[in-house]
């Protein structure tokens, strides 16, 4: 089973990479965030600002990459005509979907280089990690946070005929309530509970205690507390799917 | 000319009504709606944390910005969608007047895009507790008219480009989103450094926002006429370029026989 | 809607076997239940003694499923990256995926071209990679759906002859196509699928006997009508009329019993009608599927 999961996430990690225009916009769209939040934040005069803006904008990209992967990974596969090969493996169907969208995670790992190179080149953005290791950990906790709430919208998300457009009109509202660009402080309070259930919420925490200084490990932990608690959820939803699917006749396309 | 009108219309709304074939408008227009709504709130509270502007400066920006993003997508989609349906070289072919044609089916996305503005900065003035008088909206709205033009001949450009190409749309994307920084709808054109500010004043949108800043506070028309000019101006150059680029393609077409990979 | 309408058929070990129908006839969603794929909505299927549909684990570990078409790889990886992928998926052994790759580029006749991108690949590659990603878990049973299926004719022809290596090799498998002559090479029992319902079943040479005692008389036409081939249909010692289109001219295969005498009296039908030629001959495999899936 790992061994699916992990030639899993390698072949799609490929696959994305091999796409031009995906790539670009994986490096221009966090350097655009984190661009106007450095032109906004600069009279505040506090670097540390910068480097959280850097983060968050990046953090903001791993969460495009897989509600829009993932709202549209099962139906992405059925029209590729794979879905079938894909049930039909002798491996839990989780262990198939979840490296789809778990790799749409990991290819938001560009989007932090960039970003980090982008602020530091142009806006004098300081690289100083205060907690290596936690960061070193904290950069796959926060992916797999994501990743794994992919894999619950995956499987929900394949009953709603317009997934895909779901996918693109949930990111600013979690970009919002995970505070990833703007602080929970200037927010209504309620919206910051709402961040307690997402992935994006802990994860950025961790990165940016990790980062920045404060108390990763715990963040660490809950992130990847949550991501357990996301697969389950997800296994049991592509379990009912493939059953629905295998009364419907509704694997494959034609 | 009647012809002309007729393509307009009739055609337009044959398309807007296909497009509602594969998506229903009750999943489509929540979607439409809601994703504005979110981007404004985003960055208004952004621009609290920050500190640097009024609510008043995003909320405008950011609701132009969607008045802007149907225009560029309204007609890169209308001319991406014939080609698509394979029905490019046919109209392309017809003796019906392009840019009725064109307009024709553009028009829709264009209206969507001006309700959608529209109700999100309602929706938002609510909730950041922003108020705005009658002449003030009066001037926002002919502001956000001008940009729509503007925006609108630019996708046509945009549009027209991505006859040649494939992946235009993700192109047009990411202009769009550019636009978030080089319009000025998010960060104040001082502040851009002066080669960016060179780039924003030949882009349609930052006049646009500029002038309904002004009149959105108060100001009267004859103060923002200058601005609204340059966006018009804008707007027609491109305009001309599309139709231009429109016509280049099609005489290309017919020369090289090669309509039909179209 | 009902796609089956009470099948049942029995494949031994080792067996090439057929079901063959035209379109629509319920060979598809027949392999879909025994693959894991479909849930029946009544009867039961027994692939290697267990139920697919109630412990398709079991099932899924020891089958390969191979089904025509341009789609079901992944375009933007290469030949070898895809069975890697499958390969890890469908739990090959580490030690041996690496060899049995290599031995399945071999079969395929895909050696040397493996670590191209599937998207430049023509269609009759993709299928015979189909075939090598059916194969990598070793299965003990093999399905495959319309293999052949849009392919031009020396590919189709390459495609049949590594199939008919999996027979030399004792491998059992279940074939499904609508092209007769692609049953007649390949399989050693066939069963005729037709509407949903098997309507014949035995070897290859069983069901040509079906019309051992027909002759066929082809009629060319350049168009008949409806009324017309009803009447011919009407006439006394004619078993069945079958159409079939050919480049401009529509044949008329009319099937009656050796030893009848008809031409005279089609022909006085036909009056007014223009023809072409017009063959007598004997009975093919081809004309009993003709008159199997017209009932």
């Amino acid at each position: 089973m790992i061994r699916a999961f992990l030639s899993g996430m390698k072949v799609h990690v490929v696959m994305f990479s091999r796409n031009p225009f995906d790539l670009s916009g994986v490096v221009l769209w966090p350097i655009l965030y984190a661009s106007i939040a450095y032109y906004l934040l600069d009279s505040k005069d506090n670097p540390r600002l910068l480097l959280a803006a850097s983060l968050g904008a990046a953090v903001m990209l791993m969460w495009s990459l897989v509600v829009i992967g993932s709202s549209n990974a099962l139906e992405n596969q059925r029209w590729l005509g794979t879905l079938e090969l894909l049930v039909a493996a002798p491996v839990p169907f989780a262990a198939v979907i979840a490296p789809i969208t778990v790799a749409s995670g990991f290819v938001g790992a560009y989007a932090l280089l960039a970003t980090l190179a982008w602020g530091t080149l142009l806006f004098d953005v300081p690289l100083v990690i205060e907690q290596p290791l936690a960061f070193a950990f904290a950069v796959p906790a926060c992916i797999l946070a994501i990743g794994m709430l992919g894999l619950v919208m995956a499987s929900t998300f394949v009953l709603y005929r317009a997934a895909f457009s779901l996918g693109i009109a949930l990111q600013y509202p979690v970009w919002i309530a995970t505070g990833l660009l703007v602080p929970l402080s200037v927010l209504p309070s309620f919206v910051g509970k709402i961040g307690w259930f997402l992935g994006p919420y802990w994860g950025f925490r961790a990165i940016r205690a990790a980062a920045l200084g404060g108390a990763p490990w715990p963040d660490i932990g809950v992130s990847v507390g949550i991501s357990l608690a996301y697969l389950v959820i997800g296994s049991v939803c592509l379990r009912a799917f493939v059953h629905v699917a295998r009364r419907t006749g509704s694997l494959k396309l034609t | 000319m009647r012809n002309a009108l007729r393509i307009f219309f009739v055609g337009g709304l044959t398309s807007y009504r296909a497009l509602f074939n594969w998506i229903s408008p009750w999943v489509y227009i929540p979607h439409t709606l809601g994703y504005p709504v979110f981007e404004i709130l985003f960055f208004a509270y952004l621009g609290r944390f920050a500190d640097v502007q009024s609510d008043q400066f995003f909320l405008i920006g950011n609701a132009f910005m969607a008045i802007a993003i149907t225009g560029f997508f309204g007609m890169g989609s209308a001319i991406g969608g014939e080609r698509r349906s394979q029905t490019l070289a046919t109209l392309l072919a017809s003796p019906a007047n392009r840019l009725a044609l064109f307009l024709g089916r553009a028009v829709p996305s264009i209206l969507t895009g001006f309700v959608t503005a529209v109700f999100a900065f309602t929706i938002c003035s609510l909730i950041l507790g922003a108020h705005f008088r009658a002449h003030e909206l009066i001037g926002l709205a002919a502001a956000g008219l001008v940009s729509s033009f503007a925006c609108t001949s630019f996708g046509m450009c945009l549009g027209s480009l991505g006859l040649r190409g494939r992946s235009v749309s993700l192109f047009a994307d990411m202009i769009g989103g550019s636009m978030l920084l080089l319009s000025g709808a998010n960060v104040p054109l001082h502040r851009l450094p002066g080669s960016v500010q060179a780039v924003s004043n030949v882009l349609p949108l930052t006049h646009g926002i500029q002038a309904g800043r002004l009149l959105g506070s108060g100001a009267s028309f004859s103060a923002a006429a200058h601005l609204l000019g340059l966006e018009a101006l804008v707007g027609g150059v491109y305009l001309c370029v599309g139709v231009f680029m429109l016509r280049l393609l099609e005489y290309e077409g017919r020369r090289s026989a090669a309509l039909e990979t179209f | 809607m009902q796609a089956l309408r009470g099948i049942s058929f029995e494949v031994a070990q080792g067996e090439l076997f057929g079901l063959l129908g035209p379109n629509g006839a319920g060979k598809t969603t027949t392999i879909k239940i025994l693959t894991t794929l479909l849930l029946p909505s009544s009867g039961s299927a027994r692939v290697l003694g267990v139920d697919p549909a109630r412990d398709p684990s079991a099932v899924r570990r020891r089958i390969g499923h191979v089904f025509g078409g341009d789609r079901g790889l992944y375009d933007r990886l290469s030949a070898l990256d895809n069975l890697r992928y499958f390969g890890d998926l469908y739990r090959v052994p580490v030690r041996e995926k690496r060899q049995r790759i290599e031995e399945l580029l071999e079969l395929v006749g895909l050696r040397g071209r493996e670590r191209e991108r599937v998207e430049t690949y023509s269609r009759g590659m993709r299928q015979r990679l189909h075939i090598a990603r059916g194969l990598l878990h070793d299965p003990e049973v093999l399905f495959l759906d319309e293999p052949t299926i849009g392919l031009d004719p020396v590919g189709a022809r390459e495609l049949r002859e590594t199939i008919a290596q999996l027979r030399e090799q004792g491998k059992t498998v279940l074939l499904t196509t609508h092209y007769m002559y692609e049953a007649d090479e390949l399989c050693q029992r066939i069963a005729v699928i037709n509407g949903g319902e098997i309507v014949a079943s035995g070897t290859p040479a069983e069901l040509k006997a079906r019309v051992l005692d027909r002759t066929v008389i082809e009629i060319e036409t350049f168009g008949v009508e409806e009324q017309t081939v009803a009447r011919l249909r009407a006439v006394d010692g004619v078993v069945t009329v079958g159409l079939e289109t050919r480049e401009q001219a529509l044949v008329l295969l009319v099937q009656s019993r050796v030893g009848v005498e008809l031409v005279p009296t089609l022909l006085r039908e036909l009056d007014g009608t223009h023809l072409g030629r017009v063959v007598t001959r004997e009975p093919t495999l081809e004309d009993a599927y003709v008159e199997l899936v017209q009932a």
